[in-house]
């Protein structure tokens, strides 16, 4: 398949309100041509109404949408050139899968002999040769999945909007399909939105990632620095996994009920402590040792979890339940033992306490 | 069915070829009809309308140069909405006698031209008489229609035979009110109900509904078209009622066996006007005046036994035929003719009897249900 | 903001064809008829409305055409239900049997038509005669001439118009559904109520308004097959039109009917008017409230599910009796077509040609089939043309007055057809169209429109918009799209839609009647002229031609149907 250049999209004070509901807040993101960018966010936070907008399904309340610097809102969706790949792939279920993918081709008046060459190309390309007179009824799962991808991307358009192409699959084939996926992604150079909200997915896979809260962008970046420096608790408690602990305002800086004091323990780049705020704190920058090492927080193991390299331990310390992952060459940790909790030097990060979710 | 009918054209045939040659010196004398253009007339169909073309439409394009067009006859609602658009249905329209008087009330109906006439057929119309507006087309009468082979031994004489259920029983079927005057059941009822025939009118509306109170327990259906009265008594669902005269005896003529008694027997009458606003108003004019004629009307006669309505039709009719006429010499008395001049009059309560009728009947089958 | 305004036009753009007809063909003319029921010998006056109040046989009447409308609404229901259920979930294959069964009550004139049921339910009919060689009975019931024989004359008619929409509406269920449903625990029967119920209902809403709306204007078949306390609202209009010519009184009474039922369409909108946001999710959850609020509706599930496998048989054996209702009076009716009697009897006394030799060689009956066939197409296709936009503006759009426009392109079904014929007619006769064929293309138009709006909202209601949305992601133009997609998808309900509207033409006599001239006389008035005053084996001919078309056309599609299957799985393997 020929190499499509990619083009840039971007979103600027996106807004949306379905009665009462607001979907989209002020949404304002770009992103840059032949970029594989992922939209994160728990269900309902308004990813798929972002799609929909670019893709001009969805007519916004305010707000521009510019691909490749030109302004898009008086394009019809047919004109708009965008390839997508619906939530629920919904294939064309009268035709067959050849007829499926050829179906962009014929609109722009391709010739029979053409199609059937890009037709045959586009099922190479997802792995399902021979499958072109089959009934869409007649696939599996996956199968139907890599039609729709396909169909998507026959027409090499310059961007790619994906809706959840991958959670109707089981983990391997996901994962699969995710390699796939980035391979056909540097082989193309078209801009990829993907929507998500498989957090791995989109770190795995996204050059960027866009989290979204209840219609609002709640930041976006690598998947490094959404994980290593999270805006807000929310962000950190979605990307990765993390502990929020109490905190007494210091000085020192401690936890409540402890007596150890945690300054060293914040990153360079923390906000500083205030009352009421919390530390959040990710289980992989936790040691648990013996409860005879010194300069821990004496705690008990109440749940354990083997996982391979790593042993998930579930402590408690001071009333404050607190999730560690300890490596497995250590020790193997077991419920009703005794241990001693360390925290990892400018590792914490201070937020103020989330609102409850 | 081929063979039906074309004994049928044939019987025409000759009574037409023996009529053109045996009357060639009469019709010298007549009328010149001779025209140009074309006239749109009432069509009945089925045995009817083969009737009307042989007899009348076919003849007179021949003689006259004019084209007939036949056109599906409507109701005279219809056709009174029609007039009133300035779009009439029909150049000769085919009116019920007891729908013409609101049609003359309103104004709707030229007047016919008797000039085209031969002098003594309009003296002719001796039972229902040839009026400024209309001219009767042809006479029917709601007669006691039986099983003649379940009453063979003994036959229903009168209405009154009709709602003796004791000694002529069966099932009986009479036409529903909403018929009104043509459906001629609130006469039948009282009339059945010991009533004189010239006391009959103005109809005593009470009496008539006590006297169908009496009979409903044996009526298995009311008949709602003169095709369903007969067809009840070919398929033996209805064993004595009502029915017109004509269908009677078509339904026997095509082998079905139910008889007739003349008695007390209901005469009415349709037609021919000329609406206001036709478009071929002298077509109109001559078509009506051929059908006065009393050669034309008895080879009518002869295919359909709806009597003539030229009396002097039956010096053209076989006895035979004539005697199964309404209005044969024998039967002509034994028959009440309809009082239209009544069904159209408005009685104390502001209403016509035809819309008295109508409301009687919609309360009846309300209230005893 | 341009945004917005471009979507208005397009709303607009969409809605205008059927506003422009209904203007014309319709309001027009009812605005005529409203106008005479104010008129009273040249003045304007209430005395026909005053009069229809003062008499209160009318309240009679109007409460029993309303009742009869509804029971026959729920034995549809009743009967059609589970009809429809099997052919959409176990005997797919009958689909097109289905579709050939909607016609088949129309394929014949409405006199013969009765007369098949008199010759089947009558005192020497079939029925009785069965029964009484069984031994089960000694004297002939009476099964016609009373209410029964009303209802079911008008059941046969209408039973399609039920089992039509719900139909579509059922094969649109995704079967994972149902297996979601017990995969959380639902037996069979809990199943069906919380999930397949719930999901049918547009069909079902679809149905009812069809059934209901269309018995209203039932009045002949009643009169013929009915006892006289069967008496309908359109029969008190009727002869009011065509006897007492008391056109004041009988638009009055059009009126009144018009205001009932509209008041009971917007009193019981959110289950009849299956329009915009209340469709999706305020209706399932009701019926789970309701079902779970009573203990019993549980003890009735409970019920259910341990009955649930008599359900098979018991739906099979339901399949076969309707079929036999829908059909056995159009083998009456074939039976007699090749009568050799001359007049019409049941059974024949032997068979013979004679009636079809008489069809053929009868050149105003052939010449009225022919226009009559062109007249009802063309209305059809162009009610199609327009409805279909029509119904995607109030099924998709959500602006103020949606259910005012859905009400009004109904309701040339709730006025009773003799009072829009009568309108039709005095504003044809003012723009010089008098007899034109164009005013019968009109007025079947307007009479088809209704059928069209109502089965393709309640299909475009639950239609998954992301097809659409694909297709247009895939580069078609919004035409493209329809034709490619939405139209091969919906083309049941289309079908459905085209069918009715078609058939509502072609059936149609009591405005032909009003409309006809030299130019243009239909087969339905050509019938009726024929076996007004004699029922002649002539019209069953009709019938029976109607049913080989339809059996040729059905076979043939089959037979493609079947090719096409079988080169797809030559070339799939
Ligand atoms: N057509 C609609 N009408 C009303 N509300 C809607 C509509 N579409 C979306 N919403 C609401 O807008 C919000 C955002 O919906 P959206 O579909 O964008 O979420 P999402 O992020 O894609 O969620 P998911 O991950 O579950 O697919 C939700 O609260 C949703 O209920
Ligand atoms: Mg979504």
């Amino acid at each position: 398949m020929v190499q499509g250049a990619g083009q840039s999209v971007e979103i600027q004070g996106l807004s949306k309100r379905f009665g009462d509901v607001v979907a989209l807040d002020r949404v304002s993101l770009t992103v840059r041509p032949g970029e594989f960018m992922a939209l994160l966010g728990p269900s309902g936070s308004g990813k798929t109404t972002i799609l929909m907008a670019v893709a001009g399904f969805e007519q916004a309340d305010t707000g521009a949408i510019r691909i490749g610097g030109r302004a898009i809102d008086r394009l019809p969706p047919h004109k708009r050139d965008i390839g997508v790949v619906f939530q629920r792939y919904a294939l064309f279920p009268h035709m067959t899968v050849a007829e499926n993918l050829a179906y962009s081709l014929r609109r722009r008046g391709i010739a029979a002999a053409e199609t059937a060459r890009r037709v045959e190309e586009a099922l190479a390309l997802v792995k399902m040769e021979g499958y072109g007179a089959r009934g869409v009824d007649q696939l599996s799962g996956g199968q139907q999945q890599r039609v729709a991808i396909a169909r998507a991307l026959i027409f090499r358009p310059a961007v790619l909007l994906m809706d959840e192409p991958m959670s109707a699959l089981d983990k391997k084939l996901r994962e699969h399909m995710q390699m796939e996926l980035r391979l056909l992604h540097r082989e193309l150079g078209a801009t990829i939105i993907l929507v998500t909200h498989d957090q791995e997915e989109a770190l795995s896979m996204a050059d960027r990632v866009a989290l979204l809260h209840e219609g609002r962008l709640r930041q976006m970046g690598t998947p490094a620095e959404l994980y290593r420096a999270p805006a807000d608790a929310f962000v950190a408690g979605f990307i990765g996994r993390n502990n929020f602990l109490p905190i007494e305002a210091g000085p020192p800086l401690r936890l409540r009920g402890c007596d150890g004091d945690l300054v060293g323990v914040l990153a360079e780049d923390s906000a500083a402590p205030r009352p009421g705020d919390v530390l959040a704190i990710r289980p992989e920058h936790m040691a648990l040792l013996p409860p005879e090492v010194p300069g821990g927080e004496p705690c008990r193991v109440l749940e354990t979890a083997f996982g391979g390299a790593r042993q998930t331990v579930l402590v408690e310390a001071a009333h404050h339940r607190i999730t560690v992952e300890a490596a497995v060459s250590d020790h193997l940790w077991q419920p009703g033992q005794a241990a001693s909790l360390h925290f990892n030097p400018r590792t914490g990060r201070i937020f103020p306490a989330p609102g409850p979710q | 069915m081929s063979k039906h009918l074309n004994r049928r054209r044939l019987l025409a045939a000759t009574v037409l070829g023996g009529a053109t040659t045996m009357l060639s010196r009469p019709s010298l004398a007549q009328n010149s009809l001779r025209g140009t253009g074309s006239v749109i007339v009432h069509f009945g169909g089925g045995t009817m309308g083969d009737a009307q073309r042989i007899a009348y439409s076919e003849p007179f394009e021949r003689e006259t140069g004019i084209r007939v067009i036949h056109q599906a006859g409507v109701t005279a609602g219809v056709q009174r909405a029609a007039i009133l658009a300035g779009a009439p249905k029909h150049d000769v329209a085919n009116i019920s006698g007891g729908s013409m008087a609101a049609f003359e009330q309103d104004n709707l109906l030229l007047p016919i031209d008797y000039g085209f006439w031969n002098e003594r057929d309009r003296a002719g119309y001796d039972i229902v008489p040839a009026a400024r507006l209309y001219v009767p087309a042809m006479l029917y009468s709601m007669v006691i229609a039986f099983d003649a082979q379940r009453y063979a031994n003994r036959s229903p004489q009168s209405w009154a035979d009709v709602w003796n259920a004791r000694d002529f029983p069966g099932r009986r079927t009479l036409a529903a009110g909403a018929n009104a005057a043509d459906g001629a059941s609130y006469e039948i009822a009282l009339l059945a109900d010991g009533v004189k025939p010239e006391d009959l009118y103005p109809i005593d509306w009470e009496r008539a509904l006590r006297s169908l109170d009496r009979i409903r327990p044996e009526v298995t259906k009311w008949w709602a078209n003169g095709a369903e009265s007969v067809q009840l008594q070919v398929d033996r669902q209805a064993t004595i009622g009502s029915a017109w005269n004509g269908r009677i005896d078509g339904a026997n003529d095509q082998g079905a066996r139910i008889g007739k008694n003349w008695n007390q027997g209901i005469l009415q009458w349709a037609g021919w006007a000329i609406p206001r606003g036709v478009a071929n108003a002298e077509n109109a004019q001559k078509y009506i005046a051929f059908m006065s004629r009393p050669e034309p009307q008895a080879r009518f006669s002869e295919i359909i036994t709806y009597g003539p309505t030229n009396s002097l039709a039956f010096n053209h009719i076989p006895a035979d035929r004539a005697a199964l006429l309404p209005t044969a010499p024998a039967v002509k008395d034994l028959q009440i003719v309809q009082n239209y001049t009544f069904w159209n009059a408005v009685d104390s309560t502001g209403q016509t009897g035809l819309r008295r009728a109508i409301s009687e009947w919609e309360r009846w089958v309300a209230s005893r249900r | 903001m341009t945004v917005a305004t471009r979507t208005d036009h397009g709303r607009a753009a969409m809605l205008l064809p059927v506003l422009l007809l209904l203007a014309l063909g319709y309001l027009g003319p009812l605005g005529m008829v409203a106008w005479t029921s104010l008129r009273r010998a040249g003045q304007t006056s209430l005395a026909a409305y005053a009069e229809i109040l003062a008499q209160p046989v009318f309240l009679d009447i109007f409460l029993r055409t309303l009742t009869t409308a509804g029971i026959v609404t729920l034995f549809c229901t009743a009967i059609g239900y589970p009809f429809a259920y099997l052919v959409a979930t176990r005997a797919r294959s009958w689909a097109g049997l289905v579709m050939a069964l909607v016609a088949m009550p129309y394929l014949t004139s409405i006199l013969i038509r009765s007369y098949a049921w008199v010759a089947i339910l009558g005192g020497g009919g079939l029925v009785n005669r069965a029964l009484m060689a069984l031994g089960l009975i000694e004297d002939p019931l009476r099964l016609v001439f009373n209410s029964f024989g009303s209802y079911v004359g008008m059941v046969q008619v209408l039973l399609p118009m039920m089992v039509l929409p719900l139909y579509a509406a059922m094969r649109r269920i995704d079967p994972t559904l149902l297996r979601a449903g017990a995969s959380l625990g639902g037996g069979p029967a809990s199943v069906f109520a919380t999930v397949f119920l719930p999901l049918s209902m547009p069909g079902l809403a679809a149905g009812a308004a069809l059934v209901f709306l269309s018995a209203l204007g039932f009045y002949i078949t009643p009169a013929l097959l009915g006892a006289p306390g069967d008496y309908m609202l359109a029969q008190a209009i009727e002869v009011r039109v065509t006897t007492l010519a008391e056109f004041d009184v009988a638009a009055a009474l059009s009126w009144m009917l018009f205001a009932m039922v509209a008041m009971l369409l917007l009193f019981l909108r959110r289950w009849i008017v299956p329009l915009g946001e209340e469709q999706p999710t305020a209706r399932p959850s009701r019926v789970r409230a309701v079902a779970s609020t009573a203990a019993i509706a549980r003890l009735v599930q409970r019920a259910g599910d341990r009955l649930a496998p008599l359900a098979g048989p018991l739906l099979w054996i339901h399949g076969m009796l309707v079929l036999t209702f829908l059909l056995a009076p159009m083998v009456v009716v074939v039976l007699i077509a090749f009568s050799s009697a001359p007049y019409l009897t049941f059974p024949p006394p032997s068979y013979s040609w004679r009636w079809f030799v008489a069809f053929f060689r009868d050149t105003n009956w052939l010449q009225a089939g022919w226009f009559s066939l062109w007249v009802s197409t063309a209305a059809a296709v162009t009610t199609l043309a327009i409805g279909t936009p029509f119904a995607f503006a109030l099924a998709r759009g959500c602006f103020a007055g949606r259910r005012l426009l859905w009400l009004l392109a109904v309701s040339p079904m709730i006025l009773p057809h003799i009072v829009i014929g009568l309108g039709l007619f005095f504003t044809f006769v003012a723009l010089g169209l008098n007899g034109h064929p164009v005013s019968f293309w009109i007025a079947y138009v307007v009479t088809g429109l209704p059928y069209v709006v109502i089965v393709l909202v309640a299909a475009l209601g639950r239609f998954d918009r992301d097809m659409e949305r694909a297709a247009t992601s895939l580069g078609a133009a919004p035409l493209t799209v329809f034709r490619t997609v939405t139209l091969p998808l919906l083309a049941a309900s289309f079908a459905t839609a085209f069918l009715f509207a078609f058939l509502s033409g072609f059936d149609d006599l009591i405005i032909g009647l009003f409309l006809s001239s030299p130019r243009g006389t239909t087969l339905a008035i050509r019938m009726w002229e024929d076996i007004r005053l004699e029922i002649s084996p002539k019209t069953a001919v009709v019938g029976a031609l109607q049913l080989a078309v339809l059996l040729v056309v059905l076979g043939a599609r089959g037979l493609s149907g079947w090719v096409g299957q079988l080169r797809r799985q030559r070339t799939s393997s």
